[in-house]
């Protein structure tokens, strides 16, 4: 009888777990919206943050300067926002020849208009850690795929497709100045773009064990490996070749300071880019660039922060922050206790997560409690110390589950 | 007297067992020609980026496979047992009722493990020829939780066949989808790599559940 | 006094609120063949339940070699034959299968019981027991609890789908096996005849109670049908030693354990009995009627 009890527990433990995550999934399928996402810009005619904003009382989109309310009309706002809407404005007429004297370069705006997202998710997912090495110097315009792949364990090693096999030459070649170079195998991270859509290749940039950062480059069938000097206290998490139109940088490195940096074509100086405090591991960062000013928005769980920095200096020209309104339904409140989570947005990994309400829900624990041994009573069962002690901390879920369960 | 007991298993399951593994044979070779089929055509550099960079993964149509033998073989196994409750015989065979029901049940996960392991290793040794370590690897990282959801499959659908009363065979059924839906939450490759040895613990702790029901038929609990 | 092998004291048992029976007490002693007879839904399933382990009453016990039914060790387990209702066995197996088989669990296994029975069903030892007719299934049935030689045997409506072949077969088989080696058995049917070529004792329920507990010799010696006509048949009263009076126009039927002179001075009050009391003896069937009523 004994060990009768024991499965039986197993059972309503199990059976509270898979409620605690069904239960509050389903609630938020049913009640979830979505949260609202304000267009914000740095305007260079301006010189203020211009939104769209769809409000819902008049049901349709706002276009206004949020300096001077000013409300904007669609083809006003193009002209307010030049750099946005440059192509829009090209296909008027509308361009504008120079803006505060400076002189507008259509060509400058085509090359250093950028926009680059990144999420938790993007960094925390499963990859196979063997890349693609392309020639960054083959003469020819389009890049194509080299034939073989690289994995960097204890060495570098070059492994071709068709046959499964090392490539030993190349891989020692490589080697070499891997070593030459001071490489501590084996690499943290290697960040590249392996893909042959794109205007040039600058190869990876590598993190090694001691966290240092390498630039590695095939140029003519023969290695280029170059470290790059980080400023003191700068040890990186994350990098993101970018390989850009106009070539000012090669990448963004994230650091355990949760500080942005880009390396510059300058000589692989660092230049940090300020974002007030990006998490990587948590935030979404946004960045809207033009040859003027550089739009940063980080976005966090407490809400939005926009930053304008000037395109040359990457010093702060304005910042704005929403805060976003976290009021979750008191109903929820109340009858969950905690819900169990196993996907999550900032990661593709699969992971059990628990995330906790609010005390008052003891109070309705209580009250499960009271009403299953009253239950338990008029059923003419005898009452578990387990049952009650379960229901107590889990609440609905532990209720449910003993109800069904423990008959 | 256990290797009787594991003859009478056998004997109820050997056809299943072998249909089983044939047909995930036939099902693997299907997936190697398909596979050979893009290798002629777009070559195996193309196929590794697709792989490494594209977060494609080659074996996803064997996702369901796992559930649905051992679904199967938990019917091949315990309807035997229900129909005419025949599992009166085998509760009256002179050895205590949880050596009875736990052989059984070790049994079936046993033979289902040699099935999968059988599996598993035609499919590695080609992804071995084929591929690098790295994405043999990763291969493994993603069939796992498919294979391990068919030991749970087993295990939960052996605990619905053993339990004498049918209202509460509908609440295991529900608890049942529900477990298994953990083993299905992503389709991107690997996403289980941090959790499959937990996961794993999944098809172990529900097993005993069968032993429940079986005392609960004891007591002459029915509907 | 005989070692009793099956002790059953105040079992009582519901399903829901329908009471089957409150403090049934019987027991079976060593080397005794006893029959439980009783219309459908009496608890005969019910008890047989409860004797197998296989349902918890409500409350009171069965003891079977003094170990509780519903809990019993291997050792006694080995000592208790069981024949399901339906002849029911492991089907998927055939006749050589299911003797290797059930031989592993029985360390006094006797293959030549198995197999002399197995003989005169002349069918191929590779033949699937799914693919056998009710009659043959039966006969394997028995032939393994025969090679199990048990202490206790416990037959759950045995002739349940047999042709009379076969279970005049059976009981034969069975009675002189089981009076041979002394074995006691449980049996319960609901072909009366074939319990009476076999049976020692009968336990005859009705509705939640047991009617009668006796050797089948002893009552059918003394329970016997009466015939007469009487002017007040309303007057009989059916509790005092007569059971299931029937009259119609004066002419009365009724059952009773008592003689022929002792119903004729308990009689002689009060019915005015108009001509002589005919008495009749019984055949075990009819006594059942006689106990329980045709209804």
């Amino acid at each position: 009888m004994k060990n009768r009890y024991s499965i039986n527990y197993l059972i309503i433990v199990l059976g509270t777990l898979l409620l605690a995550w069904l239960l509050p999934k389903s609630y938020h399928l049913v009640t979830d919206t979505a949260s609202k996402n304000i267009f914000t810009y740095y305007s260079s005619v301006d010189k203020a943050f211009c939104t769209i904003d769809f409000d819902d009382k008049e049901e349709r989109l706002i276009r206004k300067n949020m300096n001077t309310n000013r409300v904007y009309s669609e083809s006003e706002f193009d002209s307010i926002l030049p750099m946005f809407y440059s192509r829009q404005l090209m296909a008027d007429g509308r361009m504008p020849k120079s803006i505060d004297g400076k002189v507008i370069n259509l060509n400058d705006v085509k090359f250093k208009k950028f926009f680059f997202k990144i999420t938790p998710a993007d960094k925390n997912k499963p990859h196979i850690p063997l890349y693609t090495l392309f020639e960054s110097m083959s003469g020819r315009v389009r890049i194509e795929m080299p034939g073989d792949v690289f994995r960097l364990n204890s060495k570098i090693e070059f492994i071709n497709p068709e046959t499964n096999r090392v490539n030993e030459e190349k891989s020692q070649c490589f080697n070499k100045i891997f070593e030459k170079r001071g490489f501590r195998f084996p690499a943290k991270m290697a960040a590249g773009n392996p893909s042959t859509r794109k205007a040039y290749d600058e190869g990876y940039f590598i993190i090694d064990n001691d966290d240092q950062i390498f630039h590695l480059k095939m140029v003519n069938a023969m290695p280029f490996l170059r470290k790059v000097s980080l400023p003191a206290g700068v040890v990186p998490e994350y990098i993101l070749t970018m390989e850009p139109d106009d070539r000012s940088f090669y990448a963004f490195v994230f650091d355990t300071n949760k500080r942005l940096y880009i390396i510059t074509t300058d000589a692989y100086k660092l230049q940090e880019i300020p974002t007030s405090a990006f998490d990587i591991n948590k935030d979404q960062l946004l960045i809207m660039a033009n040859p003027l000013f550089w739009n940063i928005n980080v976005i966090s769980s407490k809400g939005k922060t926009v930053l304008a920095l000037n395109a040359d200096t990457k010093q702060v020209v304005d910042e704005v922050t929403f805060k976003q309104d976290i009021s979750e339904s008191a109903y929820s409140k109340f009858i969950l206790p905690f819900a169990v989570g196993f996907t999550n947005a900032n990661t593709k990994y699969i992971k059990p997560m628990v995330y906790f309400g609010s005390y008052w829900v003891l109070l309705t624990n209580l009250l499960l409690t009271l009403v299953f041994v009253f239950i338990t009573r008029y059923r003419k069962q005898k009452i578990q110390l387990f049952s009650v002690v379960w229901i107590a901390i889990t609440g609905i879920y532990g209720f449910i589950a003993n109800i069904i369960f423990n008959r | 007297m256990i290797k009787a007991l594991l003859f009478k298993e056998w004997k109820k399951t050997k056809w299943f067992a072998i249909g089983a593994f044939i047909a995930g044979v036939i099902l693997l070779t299907y997936l190697f020609l398909k596979l050979g089929r893009s290798f002629r055509m777009v070559g195996l550099e193309h196929l590794w980026d697709v792989i490494v960079n594209r977060d494609q993964f080659l074996f996803r149509d064997l996702k369901f496979f796992p559930p649905a033998v051992g679904f199967c073989l938990a019917l091949a196994q315990f309807v035997p047992e229900m129909v005419q409750k025949r599992i009166k015989l085998s509760l009256h065979l002179p050895l205590s009722n949880r050596k009875i029901v736990f052989t059984m049940l070790g049994f079936g996960m046993t033979l289902l493990m040699i099935i999968f392991a059988m599996h598993l290793l035609i499919l590695l040794t080609f992804s071995g020829i084929y591929f690098p370590v790295e994405i043999t690897a990763s291969m493994i990282y993603t069939l796992l939780p498919w294979y391990i959801a068919g030991l749970a499959a087993y295990a939960m659908m052996s605990w619905i066949c053993l339990e004498p009363s049918w209202k509460r065979r509908i609440f295991n059924t529900l608890i049942m989808f529900a477990s298994l839906q953990l083993f299905y939450l992503t389709d991107f490759p690997g996403a289980y790599s941090f959790v499959v040895l937990s996961v794993v613990i999944i098809p172990f702790y529900v097993l005993p559940f069968g032993y429940l029901s079986v005392q609960r038929f004891k007591v002459g609990i029915q509907d | 006094m005989q070692q009793a092998i099956v002790e059953c004291k105040n079992l009582t048992h519901y399903y829901g609120k329908r009471c089957i029976y409150e403090n049934l007490n019987f027991e079976i002693p060593k080397g005794r063949i006893l029959g439980l007879l009783g219309k459908n839904g009496t608890g005969k399933t019910t008890t047989i339940n409860i004797l197998n382990g296989y349902l918890q009453p409500r409350s009171g016990e069965c003891l079977m070699f003094g170990e509780s039914s519903a809990n019993l060790s291997p050792e006694t387990k080995q000592k208790v034959g069981l024949l399901i209702e339906g002849h029911v066995q492991y089907s998927f197996m055939n006749i050589s299968e299911i003797e290797k088989f059930y031989s592993a669990f029985y360390p006094k296994w006797r293959k030549d019981a198995y197999y002399e029975l197995m003989k005169l069903l002349k069918i191929d030892p590779k033949q699937k027991i799914s693919r056998m007719s009710c009659g043959q299934r039966s006969q394997v049935a028995l032939g393994l609890i025969l090679a199990q030689d048990p202490e206790l045997l416990i037959l759950d409506d045995f002739s349940m789908g047999l042709d009379p072949g076969y279970r005049m077969l059976f009981v034969d088989y069975l009675s002189e096996y089981a009076k041979a080696e002394n074995k006691t058995v449980f049996v319960t049917s609901h072909i009366i005849q074939d319990m009476e070529r076999l049976i020692d004792d009968c336990l005859i329920m009705d509705y939640g109670r047991i009617v009668m507990q006796k050797p089948v010799s002893e009552l059918l010696e003394s329970f016997k049908r009466y015939r007469f006509t009487c002017e007040k048949p309303e007057l009989l009263d059916n509790s005092n030693h007569i059971y299931n009076s029937v009259s119609i126009k004066g002419k009365t039927e009724l059952y009773s354990l008592l003689s022929k002179n002792e119903l004729e001075k308990l009689l002689s009050g009060n019915v005015k009995v108009t001509n002589s009391i005919q008495e009749e003896s019984l055949s075990l069937e009819e006594a059942f009627i006689g106990l329980t009523g045709k209804y």
